[in-house]
């Protein structure tokens, strides 16, 4: 009776165990979609709401537009504008025409009063949009007629272009609605090439071609957005077939080409990996020694070695190419100079090999990295032998980022910035001294800058419109961060991105350091065709 | 019986009301700032901006306000709304990841139940052998290995390199219905859970089966001549599998532990990644609701263990009459 007992209760756990996991199976002969674009981003955005973006660059996911889009060489043109903003005199009032014909997804037209709805949401409190410091010129906005928007700005914020690209939300959705846990952020309205069809959670976002998208219907009628973290398993799933685009690091590209079924594309960008010194760290704190960093960096090796080719020297925060680009702020390789500028700050190798000493401190400092990030880790070892070369001792370790923000001052660490925009976006609050003082504030001007020399050209470029005049600023402001040295720029990467031979059409922007789907890549997303069907 | 559940289930709210004042404070002396990871790093955000923001999510109030707030939100049955899951609703994207961990634990259950009772079984009846060698050499090797790290091997070996398995989610991207999940899919994490508890659990069959067989009703059954393998099924197992059924309750409660490593190492889209990304993105409301979740489960695993005790052994059956 017992045994009897026994058994029973054991297969009727096993019973329901297995059906339990074996509930999902019967969707494995599932209909697959025929003209679906899958692509493995490394990881799922949480919201796809645009005012909750995180910054400028991400948040339309191709479900919206903004007044402004960025043309394959980056220049502003109209999006939802019908023409280019107009400004007035004192470069503080910004009018901007809307089409009129153009509708959301759910088939009411876009009006101007979405546009100041979607832009006094960003700023106000209660939205909690991390957007709101970028909009900080923004004073009032108002709809004057259903095709025109008004900007009074609080200056004459030369950038404000930029800012104009944000995706607009629609009015009618979500007024009155606290914007921070609204269902729109999943389930997003926009006026965009594509139409959400599914958001599961975890797993993948699934878009479909917009009928109504004013510039005509995309030519790819499903696009499945996956997450795919590790760098290794996105190759691995390329291979198989079951992604057609992801981006790579550096050191896979050469299997994927092996593979014969990708184009693997090297994105030229604005992203730069820079070594940010402290200010109050006890050894990095001295000028002298951080310019003579600078020329003991073996930039080209870097290149070859760590980024295995796909990347180009960095020596300032403007990209190579770019109109505010000066190239007397390059600092070029000189280790001999460096040893010599060391000696003569008086860091000294005891006999002549060795780490440097002064008064029996070591040159030594830590340089930190996000610890999942294999890049980062392979520059940030590259940057260490060279330091070594020249008798400087840098430890290095991997961390989080938020342990890295609690050790602000102590000790190096290697970030990721740029943009191939306008430099004030990006450049203002990493380099002035306003942004030097708070503790809780690590993500501004890391290392301190406090340099009134680069405060006063940062200050300048803000204050005019005219790009020529600008552009003397931004030179000054290069060859004063040169001398400061606080910020050690090394190398800017190429993005490696593998697409599907069947995708035609691609043809990248160059790409920012942090990028949504509305930039680079997949800027004209919706002219991709597969095997060039339309 | 009736006693012993409803004086368990009293007590159950008052377990869960201290494991959320726990997790509260847990959060509140962790130094991770939830502002920061809400904006995310090397992304500017005013420190006027940070504070805005940190008043609008109600991070800046003190931890009993917040407490407070939450216990009579949860009252009209609202668990919050969580950052990490976009601002919605905590309970809806529990319940829309739910099945896919349930899916994955129960699965990572049978294996270890089957696979120990089997292997457990034929070790104790080849013991001394090559084959009993082998199973307890293997196990000790498990038990040995880190689950990151036979998560990362296996996915490694048999999606990366050999390709026969995909290299995570729960079904194909292409597939036109939303939610599936594919056994092709599900068979390397399913594995690589199970193996943090199939180890011991092998052992411990084989162990106790030996010790049962030296008591004297199996001698008695022997001296009857009934053949090895029916005493070892029929007379020698059950009475080994008693202490057991108590050890299921916690085998659970590590399993679902184990999820948190598993699911993300496999992109699995489960309420293990769901936590992970909770804890790092300092998401309080999502990571109480998780912790309560778990926590419920334990003890009501605990409790089913409890009562399945009392049914297959009549000496506790009688006693707790």
């Amino acid at each position: 009776m017992r045994t009897v007992r026994f058994w029973s209760v054991v297969s009727a756990a096993l019973v329901l165990a297995l059906s339990a996991a074996g509930c999902g199976d019967s969707k494995k002969e599932a209909a697959v979609a025929s003209g679906t674009l899958v692509i493995a981003l490394p990881s799922q955005p949480e919201n796809l709401n645009p005012v909750q973006g995180d910054n400028v660059y991400e948040g339309n996911y191709k479900f919206f537009n903004g007044l402004l889009r960025y043309a394959k060489d980056l220049s502003p043109e109209p999006d939802l504008a019908s023409e280019l903003p107009e400004r007035s005199a004192d470069g503080k009032t910004v009018t901007v025409k809307l089409r009129d014909d153009v509708k959301f997804h759910d088939g009411t037209p876009l009006t101007a009063k979405d546009v100041a709805f979607t832009y006094e949401s960003i700023v106000d409190p209660k939205s909690a949009s991390p957007l709101a410091t970028l909009m900080d010129s923004v004073d009032s906005v108002s709809a004057p007629s259903p095709t025109s928007v008004q900007f009074k700005l609080k200056r004459p914020d030369p950038a404000f272009e930029d800012k104009l690209q944000i995706g607009i939300v629609p009015e009618r959705l979500l007024k009155g609605k606290a914007l921070k846990t609204a269902s729109f952020n999943r389930k997003p309205v926009g006026t965009g090439p594509y139409v959400l069809k599914e958001f599961s959670p975890g797993s993948r976002i699934v878009m479909e071609a917009n009928a109504r998208y004013f510039r005509g219907t995309p030519k790819i009628k499903r696009i499945v957005l996956t997450a795919v973290e590790d760098e290794n398993a996105r190759v691995a799933q390329l291979e198989k077939g079951s992604i057609d685009a992801a981006g790579i690091v550096p050191k896979l590209a050469p299997r994927a080409r092996r593979n014969g079924k990708y184009n693997v594309m090297e994105i030229r960008t604005a992203d730069a990996r820079v070594a940010a010194l402290p200010n109050r760290d006890p050894v990095l704190r001295d000028a002298a020694v951080r310019r003579a960093l600078s020329l003991a960096v073996d930039r080209d090796r870097i290149v070859t070695g760590a980024l295995a080719g796909a990347g180009e020297p960095a020596y300032g925060p403007v990209m190579k190419g770019h109109w505010a680009y000066s190239p007397a702020a390059e600092r070029p390789y000189d280790p001999d100079k460096a040893q010599s500028q060391l000696d003569a700050a008086g860091w000294k190798r005891p006999s002549g090999a060795g780490t440097r000493e002064k008064g029996g401190k070591k040159l030594s400092f830590t340089l930190m990295y996000p610890a999942d990030d294999s890049v980062r880790k392979d520059v940030a070892l590259a940057f260490a032998s060279d330091m070594d070369k020249v008798g400087v001792d840098v430890k290095l370790e991997g961390l989080s980022f938020d342990v890295i923000e609690k050790r602000q001052d102590k000790g190096a660490t290697e970030f990721g910035y740029g943009t191939p925009y306008d430099p004030d976006i990006e450049l203002y609050s990493l380099f002035h001294s306003k942004f030097a003082t708070a503790d809780d504030d690590p993500f501004t001007n890391y290392p301190r800058t406090n340099n009134a020399a680069i405060d006063a050209s940062l200050d300048a470029e803000r204050s005019k419109s005219d790009q020529d005049a600008r552009k003397q600023d931004f030179v000054k402001l290069q060859e004063e961060l040169a001398n400061d040295a606080s910020w050690l720029w090394l190398v800017r990467l190429r993005h490696i991105v593998v697409i599907s031979k069947r995708v035609k059409g691609v043809d990248p922007q160059v790409e920012p350091h942090a990028h949504g789907f509305s930039r680079g890549t997949s800027w004209n997303l919706e002219d991709w065709s597969l095997d060039g069907k339309d | 019986m009736g006693k012993l559940i409803a004086r368990r289930l009293a007590v159950l709210p008052v377990i869960l009301l201290a494991v959320a004042a726990m997790t509260f404070v847990l959060t509140e002396i962790s130094p991770f700032d939830p502002v920061q990871a809400y904006v995310g790093a090397e992304n500017s955000v005013s420190v006027e901006h940070k504070q805005e923001i940190a008043h609008a999510w109600g991070f800046d109030q003190p931890i009993y306000e917040r407490f407070g707030r939450w216990i009579s939100n949860l009252a009209q049955g609202d668990f919050g709304n969580s950052i990490v899951a976009g601002g919605q609703p905590v309970a809806g994207e529990i319940t829309s990841r739910l099945g896919a961990s349930v899916a994955l634990v129960a699965g990572a259950l049978a294996i270890v139940l089957i696979g120990g009772l089997v292997f457990g079984v034929l070790a104790a009846h080849f013991r001394g052998t090559a084959f009993d060698w082998l199973v307890r050499t293997l196990c000790y090797f498990n038990t040995a290995s880190p689950s990151f790290w036979v998560g990362l091997l296996a996915l490694y070996v048999f999606s990366i390199e050999l390709n026969w398995l995909p290299a995570g989610g729960s079904s194909d991207a292409r597939a036109v219905d939303a939610g599936g999940i594919d056994l092709e899919h599900i068979i390397l994490p399913m594995i690589v859970l199970a193996l943090t508890q199939y180890a011991w659990f092998t052992l411990f069959v084989r162990n106790t089966l030996l010790e049962v067989l030296r008591e004297d009703h199996v001698q008695f059954a022997r001296a009857q001549g009934i053949g090895e393998v029916a005493v070892l099924l029929r007379y020698a197992l059950p009475n080994a599998m008693i202490p057991f059924v108590t050890l299921v309750g916690t085998n659970l409660a590590e399993l679902i532990g184990g999820t948190l490593i598993v699911e993300s190492i496999f992109g699995w889209p489960g309420l293990g990644k769901l936590s992970l990304d909770a804890a790092l993105g300092e998401d309080l409301p999502m990571l109480v609701a998780l912790t309560l979740a778990a926590s419920g489960l334990v003890v009501l695993g605990n409790l089913l263990a409890d009562v399945l005790y009392r049914v297959m052994d009549p000496r506790v059956r009688e006693a707790t009459r």
